[in-house]
């Protein structure tokens, strides 16, 4: 079939994107109708119980940052975190890692960038936005400009370049130590570059994110 | 000296290698930015989770500057 050939026709980091976002999806609905059908005075368990304190907890950090518009922008960032989380850890299930790819890696930055410029623009008025790119002195304007794009420009190129270097080193390890075998490995290099780094970037893609599109609409 | 192509092979192979000493500058910031986040523990010991979260924050940060070498020694050795 014609899907199948263009499935397999893909890059790999490509296949394990999708194959990551068809999991969460599904994931996603299935908790979304445990939770619906909880009643308020019921004390869920086990994954809805989980699912509940994450979202509280990624709630809780917004609520610091948004003043006004928090309920607009929670869910877009809450998607973002958990698709980079997921996404991070993917060799611990088989997959590459999306983020290994410079096309996605470029393509968050350019999400990024378009959500706060448009947001911007939409929330506060054309003249005022500008105005604002002009604060101190109107000659300050191309410097403003250069940060507003060299921002969400290293926060995607930060991601790529820890994720490859990771899958790099992976390779090379791997490659050394094959004679004993799959541990050495796996046991130093996973934990490591996949989970502990992969997660540190992942929050700190959100931080950042938070702060600069708060910075750009919250007056 | 004639310039063939192991040349400039060569010679992108000594430029990948220099521009691994950006790292040099971020690791040294990094470690002061943790010495100074355990210096301000010892001060105040409840406030350990921000601190710690804002050490990390910090340190992620300042990690990027390190990584735009990566990304040149990356691009000098398999695209030349």
């Amino acid at each position: 079939m014609a899907i199948i050939e263009f499935y397999v026709g893909l890059s790999a980091s490509l296949k394990a994107s999708l194959v990551i976002i068809g999991a969460l999806m599904l994931g996603m609905v299935i908790i979304g109708q445990k939770v619906k059908k909880l009643e308020y005075t019921d004390v869920p368990s086990g994954i809805v119980l989980l699912s509940v304190q994450f979202v509280e907890l990624v709630n809780n950090m917004m609520h610091d940052f948004f003043k006004k518009y928090w309920k607009q922008f929670t869910p877009f960032m809450f998607t973002i975190f958990v698709y980079l989380i997921f996404a991070n850890t993917a060799s611990l299930w088989g997959l590459t890692t999306p983020m290994s790819n410079i096309s996605i890696a470029i393509s968050f930055s350019v999400l990024a960038f378009s959500t706060i410029q448009l947001s911007a623009l939409v929330i506060k008025n054309p003249i005022r936005r500008t105005k604002e790119l002009m604060d101190p002195h109107p000659l300050f304007l191309p410097i403003n400009l250069i940060g507003e794009i060299s921002t969400p420009f290293a926060m995607g190129l930060r991601l790529f370049g820890n994720l490859l270097s990771g899958a790099i080193i992976g390779l090379i390890v791997y490659g050394l130590t094959s004679w004993a075998g799959i541990l050495p490995g796996a046991l130093i290099i996973h934990p490591i570059f996949d989970v502990f780094f992969g997660i540190i970037q992942a929050y700190v893609f959100l931080i950042l994110l938070t702060i600069f599109l708060s910075m750009a609409i919250e007056e | 000296m004639e310039f063939t192509e192991f040349f400039a092979q060569g010679m992108a192979y000594l430029g990948a290698a220099l521009a691994v000493f950006t790292g040099f500058g971020s690791g040294i910031g990094q470690g002061y930015v943790a010495g100074k986040a355990v210096e301000a523990i010892g001060r105040q010991p409840e406030a350990t989770s921000s601190i710690r979260t804002v050490m990390i924050t910090g340190q992620a940060v300042a990690e990027t500057t390190g990584l735009y070498g990566l990304i040149v020694a990356i691009i000098l050795i398999f695209a030349t």
